[in-house]
């Protein structure tokens, strides 16, 4: 391969797609006459086995060491073209693509000239850019084949077991002094009305049973350095810190359950309790004689300073004005809701079991919300419904407020420590919300159960095997390639800002002990924004430096 | 074909259209009507609505009537059709009250068993004649108009009892005005109630109620509007004029017809034998049209 | 280690092979259409970040094609499941493309010259396709298929234009079905959803009204690949549709027809197609009319706060009794009751659509007799214990995800199908 560099071109015609829109013969002459342009072609189809052919034929006769393919998108097909040419002896990071199918060809379709015009800019910037372009290897990285897991509930049980079923260590790292979570706190469980310690106990004698899960009670995660494969945590045991060394974390930490002080008479008026207080209440059976009971939807959720909905409250009164309609039929049980949450198969069911059971909704509105004051025997409701037109006064023996789920006081100082974002609710916020729930932005680290939204056991269940899949990938692997589009600092321009370390979703940016920015390659995703917004234009990125976009972009406002 | 003929009251007393129309085309189309002897009013809509037993005894001696004679029974008015069809399904699920309104049968010698079929007369043209035989009679299909089609509340609800033709989208009288030669098409009004029964309650609205659909079936370009229930053509066509005064609509003129009135001048009978003569909407000029 | 068998190539059969592939294990993705990426590629955003449904989707698509570990079937269906959790035999028909797929490189000419007109299912019948034909252009395989029920040389022995204009001679009309033998530790099944068909409630005028559509007919037509080009020129008489009102609950919340349960995700699909309306044409007038707002997701209460105070989108609480039309402007009427204020009243539209409820496919009683798995009352694929064990089966080493179990949105289907990999993962383990 010489030094100086040989430059290939092959146009594709895309059978009508480019070809029937543009003149890609003319094209190709155009290429030709490019500086560095050893040997330009058009194909038919350049990703037919046929065209891959022809590359890697014309590397080999015409001695190229540069390729450039103009043809369709990157997105499908550069893994494809980059694989040809590694099969021809080149790195695959010396090829480039220029798009003049969707960004050409098929929005410019009636205006054949200005289109040819087009492409043969873009085959023009492609071509500058290619002659700087360098060959570059990709970093790869051990990956430790022990798992963490922060929260030992229901979702940190469910996903330990996995990850052991799947071969790995894992270290469940809980701070109560014992497993369990909020499920130890609940009677049954919706939609069969399952005991929750029937749930929980099980997993939680698995878990102790299970050789390669280390349980460690009234612990917290104090400190976490390095990135996917290798992070190096601590964890705090009463005044002991033990380090411990993983490859992937699973947050699991749950929520906690508001307190709805000074909401419908909470705290002043006797007889006003949570649903969370209701369930010990049955489990210890202590309802008494408890006749008349209004439940209160939205307690301190879908408001102002609380806009979610907590996804579970209304199954949830559902299932226990049921149990207490079922119990004692002489009780007489009010909803008071603004929208029923009761969805998918078997929740909705909830709803249609309790009306068929007695139990009395009613709708109120967010402007009018109920109001409960003290009344001579017990607590009393008033609550304007529209559906009715009236206003109701309900003399209740109690009043039990459905009050939502709210993030775990813990979220804020542990995204701070993992370097994830928490939403708006305060909540912990995934990579991407439809396709990437499980995941963070960061490398390494997922997230399930209440910890990301309040949801029901289901579905947490179903998050936690989720993340133990997601964080068993890895790690089974043992090793992980990254790609080679990662940044670079120029310590000698570097001044320590630490503009870029901010600045980066991915945390792969760092101060070295000279105080300087440092990048780990194996979790740089080559985004770029460390490089356009540094100050002192110390970062550069391989395979788009600043000289070949400079080149790029200044080839762009040639004329041809 | 043969069927048992019941006119009931209406009819008899002032919708001779429909009577003369209905006894001037059946027998083109192969179908012969046999008069019952001994009926008698079908209770709807003044013993029905205060007593139970009064109206089902009226309604079941006329099917005990119709089932000694053997034929299928044909009720020429809507609410004759559903009174009877109500009965036989209220009848049915209740042997206590069957079994009262037998006790009281027998005193004219009569038992009810429930075994007569009740047709209506939309059933009899479009499902058993059928629209090809009609269409294959044609001697002056009314080819260029248009025609709304009504097949009035009772025809179609309460539809867990009412089975002549979909309670939300039916069709039969349309496919059977298309079958003259004549188009027809949907229109949002096309099931709303003519407004008769409330007639006793309030008149007003009751005109207002009729006079709107009116209204609308002229404003979609109809040339008239086409029922087979004796009250509706009684609201549309006999008190067109008190609608029209009630909506201060002195243009409003939309001509009412009997299908049968229109099926008979189709197949070329004169417009006197089909009591045409009796409608007081303007259908004159229509029927001028169609017999040129 | 012995593969896995993926059945269903939606988001969640392409999350679980992705996650099996990516850990070392071979997949075997069987689809039963020409290509994988199911309903959520025929999508035009999805909520709530408004991105373009295929372009997240694509990738995702095509590193299943790429993926050495994976191995697509489409045309396929399980027809025939023997032994258990560790070995299975499952015997794989392969319906004929009539096409070959290694030679065939998607140009898409034959469909260009194919004289033979046929009714679009992707575009939801809103416009034709070819007899042979690419199902979608981002499809994968980009492979052709001739739809032998409609092609006019299998019919009537005549034609044959696409032989003729292939440029790679591909096309091969004596392709037969295969049979393809599998030897697996586990199965995913993830055969999501159709749509309930509305034609029931023959008060809202589906099939009488050209412009009462289903939600997903909505979304090709404001889809940019749509037959509109995204214009929402309502099917009737291409006038723009200005006034657009949705119906939710169109087939669930209800004993009488349709079915009982909640669809989960229309309120929030409705939100979505709002805030696109409202996106195409600020000046534009959207009702949506609910029973209850389900916002029960992460970020939906906020999203629907937006789609209220910033787009301007209208909340009616009503289920809607009627949808008349005008014959002569075509525009359609919706009477009402607003329950709030008590109010039975009408509202205008150029436009209806009617949020239909997710339902099951027909297909999964036979693959459940195959699979020997039981389907709950509706058609749905049943889990071992809706609470403890959400994607097990009543079958050590059968798992499900997604919709085939239920109505469920798209985070939560690809969180199962991670989820069901992780089981199946843990079953290859076991049988080693």
């Amino acid at each position: 391969m010489s030094e100086k560099p040989r430059v290939g071109v092959f146009v594709c015609h895309c059978g009508i797609n480019i070809g029937g829109y543009l003149d890609v013969p003319d094209v190709v002459k155009y290429a030709e006459t490019l500086p560095d342009v050893a040997y330009a072609e058009a194909n038919l189809y350049t990703c037919s086995s046929d065209g891959l052919q022809k590359i890697k034929e014309a590397i080999k006769k015409h001695d190229l060491n540069r390729v450039v393919v103009a043809s369709c998108t990157p997105r499908t097909h550069e893994p494809l073209f980059q694989g040809a040419c590694e099969e021809a002896g080149l790195n695959k990071y010396v090829f480039e693509m220029a798009n003049i199918r969707d960004q050409c060809s098929w929005v410019h379709m009636h205006e054949r000239n200005k289109a040819t015009q087009k492409a043969k800019d873009l085959v023009r910037m492609a071509v500058a850019k290619a002659r700087l372009l360098t060959p570059e290897e990709e970093p790869e990285i051990d990956i430790q084949p022990i798992g963490m897991v922060i929260g030992g509930g229901v979702s940190g049980l469910t996903a330990a077991l996995s990850l052991a079923d799947q071969g790995f260590e894992v270290h469940l790292v809980e701070k109560e002094d014992k497993l369990g979570g909020y499920l130890n706190k609940l009677e049954k469980l919706f939609p069969n009305n399952t005991k929750a310690e029937d749930v929980i106990k099980p997993l939680i004698q698995r878990v102790k049973e299970t050789p390669n899960i280390t349980v460690h009670l009234k612990s917290t995660v104090t400190d976490v350095k390095g990135f996917v494969g290798n992070f190096d945590t601590e964890i705090t045991t009463g005044d002991e810190t033990l380090p411990l060394n993983v490859g992937t974390i699973i947050v699991a930490t749950g929520a906690d359950y508001l307190n709805p002080e000074g909401l419908y008479g909470y705290g002043e008026v006797e007889g006003v309790v949570t649903q969370l207080e209701l369930e010990g209440l049955i489990k210890e059976g202590k309802l008494g004689k408890a006749k008349t009971i209004v439940m209160i939807q939205c307690a301190g959720a879908r408001i102002e300073e609380r806009p979610y909905c907590s996804r579970i409250c209304c199954s949830e009164a559902m299932k226990n004005a049921t149990l207490l309609v079922e119990e004692n039929t002489r009780r007489d049980l009010y909803i008071l809701y603004r929208d029923l949450q009761t969805y998918g198969l078997s929740y909705t069911e909830l709803e249609w079991d309790a009306k068929k059971k007695g139990v009395k909704l009613v709708k109120y509105d967010i402007e009018r919300p109920p109001v409960v004051t003290k009344g001579e025997k017990g607590p009393v409701v008033k609550v304007f419904g529209p559906l009715l037109g009236e206003e109701l006064t309900i003399e209740a023996d109690m009043v039990v407020l459905s009050a939502p789920l709210i993030p775990n006081e813990d979220n804020k100082r542990l995204s701070q420590l993992l370097k994830v974002p928490l939403n708006s609710d305060g909540f912990f916020l995934e990579a991407h919300v439809k396709l990437r729930p499980l995941d963070f932005a960061t490398d390494g680290v997922y997230v399930c159960g209440t910890a990301h939204s309040p949801k029901e056991v289901a579905e947490s269940l179903a998050q936690a095997r989720g993340a133990a899949s997601r964080a068993g990938i890895p790690m089974a692997k043992g090793r992980l390639k990254t790609a080679a589009i990662t940044s670079v600092v120029d310590e000698t321009k570097c001044s320590g800002c630490g503009t870029c370390i901010e600045l980066c979703a991915y945390n792969a940016i760092t101060k070295n002990e000279r105080g300087l920015a440092q990048v780990t390659s194996a979790v740089c995703k080559g985004c770029g924004v460390c490089g356009a917004s540094c100050p002192e234009r110390a970062i550069t990125m391989r395979h788009f430096t600043n000289e070949e976009l400079e080149a790029q972009g200044l080839a762009a406002i040639k004329e041809a | 074909m043969k069927y048992t003929l019941y006119l009931g009251c209406t009819v008899q007393s002032e919708q001779f259209g429909l009577e003369a129309s209905v006894r001037e085309t059946m027998p083109r189309l192969g179908v012969e009507l046999e008069d019952m002897k001994g009926a008698s009013c079908c209770g709807f809509p003044a013993l029905s609505s205060v007593s139970k037993v009064g109206w089902h005894y009226l309604s079941a001696r006329n099917l005990a009537i119709a089932e000694e004679m053997g034929n299928d029974f044909l009720p020429l008015c809507n609410g004759c059709h559903l009174s009877f069809v109500e009965t036989m399904h209220y009848l049915e699920a209740d042997p206590d009250l069957k079994n009262l309104i037998n006790t009281h049968l027998e005193k004219e010698g009569l038992q009810y068993e429930g075994k007569v079929k009740v047709v209506h007369l939309l059933e009899v043209l479009h499902d058993r004649v059928g629209e090809k035989k009609i269409s294959g009679e044609l001697v002056k299909p009314l080819e260029g108009l248009k025609f709304a089609s009504h097949p009035g509340c009772h025809a179609i609800r309460p539809s867990d009892i009412q089975k002549v033709d979909d309670p939300e989208d039916p069709r039969k009288l349309d496919n059977l005005i298309k079958a003259l030669g004549a188009e027809t098409f949907d229109y949002p009004e096309k099931i709303d109630c003519c407004g008769s029964q409330l007639a006793v309650a309030s008149g007003r609205t009751t005109l207002k109620i009729a006079g709107d659909k009116l209204q609308a079936v002229k404003s979609y370009g109809f040339d008239g509007l086409v029922t087979t229930c004796p009250f509706c053509f009684k609201m549309y066509d006999g008190r067109q004029r008190a609608i029209k005064g009630a909506l201060k609509d002195s243009s409003l003129d939309v001509p009412v017809f009997y299908y049968t009135q229109l099926l008979g001048l189709a197949l070329g009978f004169r417009p006197e034998r089909l009591g045409l003569q009796l409608n007081q909407s303007p259908v004159d000029g229509l029927v001028e049209r169609i017999m040129e | 280690m012995k593969p896995v068998l993926v059945i269903g190539g939606g988001v969640a059969g392409i999350q679980a092979a992705l996650d099996l592939a990516d850990r070392g294990l071979k997949v075997h993705l069987v689809e039963k259409s020409p290509s994988i990426g199911g309903v959520m590629a025929q999508l035009d955003k999805t909520l709530p970040t408004m991105d373009c449904s295929i372009c997240i989707l694509a990738p995702k698509m095509i590193e299943c094609s790429r993926h050495p570990n994976i191995t697509i079937h489409t045309q396929s269906q399980v027809k025939e499941v023997a032994g258990g959790a560790g070995n299975f035999d499952v015997k794989v028909l392969k319906e004929p493309r009539s096409v070959n797929e290694s030679k065939c490189t998607g140009c898409g000419v034959c469909s260009q010259k194919c004289p033979t007109k046929v009714r679009n299912d992707w575009q939801e019948g809103l416009a034709d396709r070819k007899a042979i034909y690419i199902m979608f252009p981002q499809a994968v395989p980009l492979t052709a298929t001739i739809d032998r029920d409609h092609c006019l040389y299998f019919q009537k022995g005549v034609c044959q234009v696409c032989s003729k204009v292939c440029p790679s001679g591909a096309i091969d009309y004596e392709q037969k079905p295969e049979e393809i033998d599998l030897n697996v530790s586990s199965i995913v099944v993830a055969t999501g959803f159709q749509e309930y068909d509305p034609s029931e409630l023959k008060e809202y005028g589906y099939g009488r009204f050209k412009d009462v559509l289903t939600a997903m007919e909505f979304e090709r037509l404001v889809c940019a690949s749509g037959p509109t080009g995204g214009h929402l020129n309502r099917p009737s008489d291409g006038k723009l549709a200005q006034r657009v009102a949705f119906i939710q609950c169109v087939g669930s919340r209800s004993h009488k027809k349709g079915y009982p349960f909640c669809s989960s995700v229309c309120c929030m699909y409705a939100t979505k197609e709002a805030v696109l309306i409202k996106e195409h044409d600020p000046a534009s007038e959207v009702n949506i009319f609910y029973m209850d707002l389900k916002v029960f997701g992460k970020g939906f209460q906020q999203f629907v706060d937006r789609a209220k105070s910033h787009y301007g989108v209208v909340y009616i609480r009503g289920r809607p009794g009627e949808v008349r039309m005008n014959p002569v402007t075509r525009d359609l009427t919706i009477w009402y009751e607003d329950t709030n204020t008590g109010d039975v009243t009408s509202k205008e539209a150029d436009m209806v659509v009617l949020c239909t409820t997710m339902i099951a496919r027909p297909e999964n009683k036979e693959l459940a007799e195959a699979l020997g798995l039981e389907l709950d009352e509706w058609g749905f694929f049943k889990p071992l214990n809706p609470l403890t064990n959400p994607i097990e089966t009543g079958l050590p080493g059968v798992f499900i995800c997604g919709c085939s179990h239920g109505p469920r949105d798209i985070p939560e289907s690809v969180a199962e199908a991670s989820g069901a990999a992780a089981c199946a993962a843990e079953v290859a383990r076991r049988f080693m």
